[in-house]
């Protein structure tokens, strides 16, 4: 019998890590897919405020996502990770895809190249 | 140095506006009578740094990572709703704390340093590095020792000290006496301390090997902040209470270096208040910041430059001004500070029941859990926290 693993214990609400150990988010959802006459299946992890905080009401979700439509142009879907690139769950998620490979880190980097690095000492070379 | 994360966290969280504020209404009100509170209080404070950083130092993980990842993002979302309002209000102290020292030194009107307090305090986060702020606070926190030095000057009868250190209740205005001891115990319990000491381990890389130096960190440090909060008490007693002065100002407060220091203690006074309460504001802002990015699972370091984790630096780049907005509007930065201590003591056992779950998690702390005596201790802590958010609000009503 495989490894049992206890999707909310050790994967739901995790940090995500990439290879490289950068932070990609938390997992706000696990996707699973329904199938007839079958156990369903996980598919992916989801990074969403939106699906964060529609598990505390689905008025705060609608409100997340609306604010997501309104700051974060052409992020028409939340970002997913599909569970093949799932390694390891525990304290922390591990997953075998590069932070850059996913679009869960979009608003981060138009925010640090449109607004934060164009406030004096935003963008300093070397270290802080 | 380590022992400087403790004694930067214990002037930030321990000794900051509140504390001030609270241990020299208690000294002035009921002379001594009220040290057995902070005594308590600081026993209290430092069994919860001691385990927010032994979590760090075994899991690398913080107080906020860990309650959203055991507790689950709806209880995550309470203490994040909660801080946010209650760290925005302190933050609003903070700095009218600072602006306050600023006033008792060249008379200017506070509301008018508040903004360059709040541009000052942006500029040293978004240009300095975690080092800066903790070696910074700590080494100009030195100044506070001001008020040590006034109670060994003025001599104080050492038996009522250690009097006032065994429990004991009013022999009047007992309503006043509660609603004091509750702001001390929410001065020392601020549930943003907890969190900061533990991002302050992440960020300074402790593994196992510093859990013991976490232990002297965590006593020494909220030590210092007891001894010199204690030494208030006594000070606030000795010349204020003694004359009868009430304090309802900083101004009022500031009287009481006066004795041992001459014209000196004005400006000592403003010193100390200014330090703390800028040392306390640095903590808040941070705090803030790391609590959305803990919280989300954003890329969070005070050293990193501000473009690598923009989401941490717009957190506290919004929180700042917004605050010394909030400040100039609601007005007396003292009543403010009495009011958000009770508030902390409302919101200190969201984040202090947790540790009872997470200190046992082997996932978290492997064989560096909890034992029994520390299981108790923390319950114990668990249920003092519960009683005093009980009682909190009604206090306020009646002895606010």
């Amino acid at each position: 019998m495989a490894d049992l693993l206890p999707l909310v214990r050790d994967v739901l609400d995790k940090q995500i890590l990439d290879p490289e150990d950068q932070k990609i988010g938390k997992v706000d959802g696990i996707v699973l897919a329904l199938r007839a006459n079958r156990p369903p299946r996980v598919t992916a992890i989801e990074i969403s405020q939106a699906t964060a905080w529609r598990r505390v009401h689905r008025r705060l979700g609608d409100l997340a996502d609306w604010l997501r439509a309104r700051f974060e142009p052409g992020q028409d879907r939340p970002p997913r990770i599909l569970f093949e690139h799932f390694v390891s769950g525990g304290i922390d998620v591990r997953v075998d895809v590069s932070c850059n490979r996913t679009r869960a880190r979009a608003w981060e980097d138009w925010l640090g190249e449109q607004v934060i690095a164009k406030i004096p000492g935003g963008r300093r070379d070397g270290k802080k | 140095m380590n022992v400087a994360l403790g004694i930067v966290s214990s002037i930030g969280g321990f000794l900051d506006a509140g504390a001030i504020a609270t241990a020299a209404l208690a000294g002035a009100a009921f002379g001594m009578q009220m040290l057995w509170v902070l005594v308590a209080g600081t026993v209290c404070v430092m069994l919860l740094t001691e385990m927010c950083g032994r979590l760090a130092c075994v899991s690398h993980h913080t107080i906020a990572d860990a309650v959203r990842e055991r507790c689950g993002f709806r209880y995550f979302s309470f203490l994040l709703v909660g801080e946010v309002c209650v760290d925005v209000l302190v933050l609003s102290a903070e700095i009218g704390g600072v602006a306050i020292a600023l006033h008792l030194v060249t008379g200017i009107d506070y509301r008018w340093f508040m903004p360059i307090v709040a541009f000052a305090l942006w500029l040293i986060i978004w240009v300095g590095t975690f080092d800066i702020i903790e070696n910074g606070v700590s080494f100009l926190g030195l100044v506070t020792l001001a008020f040590v030095v006034g109670v060994w000057w003025i001599g104080p009868p050492w038996h009522e000290v250690l009097k006032g250190m065994i429990p004991s209740a009013p022999a009047h205005d007992s309503a006043r006496y509660w609603f004091i001891a509750v702001g001390i115990i929410g001065a020392l319990f601020e549930p943003f301390m907890l969190n900061f000491y533990s991002a302050g381990a992440v960020e300074e890389k402790w593994s196992i090997k510093d859990i013991p130096m976490n232990r002297v960190t965590a006593v020494l440090g909220m030590g210092f902040g007891s001894l010199i909060a204690i030494s208030i008490v006594i000070m606030s007693a000795l010349t204020l209470g003694t004359h009868g002065i009430q304090v309802d100002s900083y101004e009022q407060a500031a009287l009481m270096l006066v004795q041992p220091f001459g014209s000196w203690g004005v400006p000592l006074f403003a010193a100390c208040l200014g330090v703390a309460c800028f040392g306390a504001a640095q903590q808040i802002s941070l705090n803030l910041a790391y609590l959305f990015s803990q919280g989300f699972g954003w890329n969070w370091s005070e050293n990193l430059k501000p473009h690598e984790d923009a989401r941490f630096a717009l957190v506290y780049t919004l929180a700042i001004p917004f605050a010394a907005l909030l400040g100039v509007v609601l007005g007396d930065p003292l009543q403010i500070t009495t009011f958000s201590m009770a508030l902390n003591a409302l919101l200190a056992p969201v984040i202090v029941f947790p540790l009872l779950i997470l200190m046992n998690d082997r996932h978290y702390l492997r064989e560096h859990r909890n034992g029994v005596v520390g299981n108790v201790l923390v319950s114990a802590v668990v249920v003092i926290a519960f009683l005093i958010a009980l009682v909190a609000i009604p206090l306020e009503i009646l002895g606010g």
